[in-house]
């Protein structure tokens, strides 16, 4: 590839933040959307930053691609300080947003993969080869001369995630890069990315809400709520040290709210999903006492509704989510909405 | 060399750009807007004119039709670094340049070059089709020459004049930039007043005193002096001493709209306005 130089992994974070914090001011209101953010990324892994939306996983990616300042902490990137070397930053890093657009559509997605490897000044010659490499690895090579307009929005998003390799960055931050995609094409977009932090030595920084990529493929993970890190560790350690198998319960009619449920004792947190075809509600609790699922089913049939079945499911990083918020992302989001 | 590489992949993304109408009658809308302006502008002058006057000189006809064609003709790419963000901004692209090793200016720089090269044809097409107008329609064939010699002193006032209109351009974009939409509102407003004061249609010293002294100061004004030197004067000495000024004041308002660009790109990475778009 590009690089010239493959510089040897050090101790030294590729990422680092300390007291990060941002602040937008709305119309009567300051919103904080980052407080006291501190992380460290290592080179050449998969780093995940979960969280449900509205978290603040976006506007961390956008301070650390130099596209906002912060309002106060320091962030920095192989060394440099995103607020004060931004130039230095520039050619390192690359960014793509799953839920954007690639490029121009008037032009072909080759074009459009050329013209920003002149951006960054890439020798046309080393751009070409880059660009025949890169569709082959995503299986683009067939569309590379077609307008961007025609891709279907899968293979928009492989030319988006090529963009974001074509001047060899030592740092990519991805943005749900595999939202809206069906199954196998979110599969082989994830195994490239693991590829590219293991083969390329690249590190991969992936902001999800999607807990089940998140786990497939990162390193490590730090999960983002209301603007803080909440935990930081590896996936397997946060299910050790966080994570409780939780209890499922299939339920119908659903419940029309979780406030009697959440306030149970003993439920360390509680979340629900309804399958509207089924008309039927799972609920997922995490609890700390036996009694309290006892208890819970006794509110759930004192509702009118019924405990259709119930059984144990080993943690995964949902339920360490629920475990340290004590809900899930869906009711967080809709906190936020409210 | 890498600004360079920028500069050239971004003209040859603009050329794409302003050729590559997928619906011809949009482009060809577009593309003669700056000759139907033009001809209009010299037929309404013409015919106000010589309705209050009874008489409307050639010279006076050729002075409108230059100065209307060539400020259609900055206007058509000195609106396009506001053009290409509000665009980049809503297609997503101008994120992804912003944070490339070459920023944006380098990007707007290439874009408006790609402007310029198809705006030139488009002037001259103009000039030739209000030439031909006024004389087969008004009957008045405007006072304007075309020789090797003028068209080269046109072409070199065209040029002195780039830096100029992007400069303008830069600062229009810094607006671009922080607002989340109506980005066309300052630069429509500023088309306005550009016309008063370029000399488009009137002497600058028909102006009051002081605003005689901003359409002065304007290398805008020069350029279309310049432009009349070589099309209707045939002076070597008007034309000298319109450029003489026109280059400095060119490059003197380039590096104040890159000022202004800077400080426009810093305001909107304090308050997050470089990737957002309002609804």
């Amino acid at each position: 590839m590009l690089r010239k130089t493959i510089l040897q992994p050090t101790n030294m974070p590729i990422v680092e933040t300390q007291r990060l914090r941002r602040e937008f001011q709305a119309k009567k209101k300051v919103i904080t959307a980052l407080e006291d953010i501190d992380l460290q990324v290592e080179e050449s892994v998969v780093f995940g930053l979960l969280g449900p939306n509205g978290a603040g996983k976006t506007t961390l990616i956008r301070i650390l691609s130099t596209l906002l300042l912060p309002t106060s902490g320091k962030a920095t990137v192989a060394g440099f300080d995103v607020a004060k070397e931004p130039e230095k930053i520039r050619p390192l890093i690359n960014m793509a947003s799953g839920a954007e657009r690639a490029g121009y559509d008037f032009i072909t997605a080759r074009g459009n993969l050329w013209f920003f490897s002149q951006l960054y000044g890439v020798d046309s010659s080393v751009a070409n080869r880059s660009i025949e490499t890169l569709s082959a690895a995503l299986r683009l090579e067939n569309y590379l001369d077609s307008k961007l307009y025609t891709l279907s929005t899968g293979y928009r998003q492989r030319l988006t995630i090529a963009r974001s390799l074509i001047n060899d960055p030592r740092v990519v931050f991805l943005d749900e890069p595999t939202i809206g995609l069906d199954v196998m094409t979110a599969k082989s977009i994830r195994e490239f990315l693991v590829s590219q932090a293991k083969d390329q030595k690249r590190t991969i920084f992936i902001a999800t809400h999607n807990m089940a990529e998140t786990e497939a493929i990162c390193d490590r993970v730090a999960i983002i709520d209301s603007g803080r890190i909440v935990a930081c560790d590896s996936p397997a350690s946060l299910k050790k040290n966080f994570g409780a198998p939780a209890t499922v319960m299939e339920v119908s009619p659903p419940l029309q709210s979780l406030q009697a449920i959440s306030s149970v004792r003993g439920v360390k947190g509680a979340t629900s999903a309804i399958d509207a075809d089924r008309g039927v509600a799972r609920l997922k609790l995490i609890v700390d006492d036996e009694g309290a699922v006892k208890a819970v089913g006794a509110i759930v049939e004192s509702s009118g509704s019924k405990v259709l079945q119930s059984w144990m499911q080993e943690p995964s990083l949902e339920e360490v989510f629920i475990s340290l918020i004590g809900r899930g992302f869906a009711e967080r989001e809709s906190e936020d909405a409210n | 060399m890498k600004t360079l590489r920028a500069i050239v992949a971004s003209a040859w993304v603009g050329w794409e750009r302003e050729i590559g109408w997928t619906n011809p009658v949009a482009g060809i809308l577009v593309r003669t807007a700056p000759i139907t302006a033009a001809v209009l502008t010299a037929a309404m002058v013409y015919w106000f004119g010589s309705s209050r006057v009874g008489v409307f000189s050639p010279e006076r006809l050729a002075f409108v039709i230059v100065g209307s064609s060539l400020y259609a003709h900055v206007g058509a790419y000195a609106w396009l670094p506001t053009s290409a963000i509000a665009e980049g901004k809503w297609s997503n692209v101008f994120t992804h340049v912003y944070i490339t090793s070459t920023s944006s200016i380098p990007y707007l720089f290439g874009r408006g070059v790609a402007a310029f090269l198809s705006s030139v044809p488009m002037a001259v097409f103009s000039l030739v089709a209000a030439y031909f107008f006024a004389q087969g329609l008004l009957g008045s064939a405007p006072a304007m020459t075309a020789s090797p010699a003028s068209i080269l002193m046109l072409l070199g006032a065209l040029i002195v004049d780039f830096p100029a209109a992007m400069g303008l351009g830069f600062i229009l974009a810094s607006h671009a930039i922080i607002v989340g939409k109506f980005e066309w509102a300052l630069p429509t407003y500023i088309a306005g007043v550009l016309m008063i004061f370029s000399e488009a249609l009137f002497p600058a010293s028909v102006l009051p005193w002081p605003l005689s002294l901003i359409a002065e100061a304007l290398p805008f004004t020069y350029f279309i002096r310049a432009s009349r030197a070589a099309l209707i004067y045939g002076s070597w000495d008007l034309y000298v001493s319109a450029m003489v000024y026109a280059l400095p004041s060119s490059l003197v308002l380039l590096f104040l709209g890159l000022m202004v660009f800077k400080w426009g790109e810093k305001k909107g990475r304090q308050k997050g306005l470089i990737d957002r778009k309002v609804g």
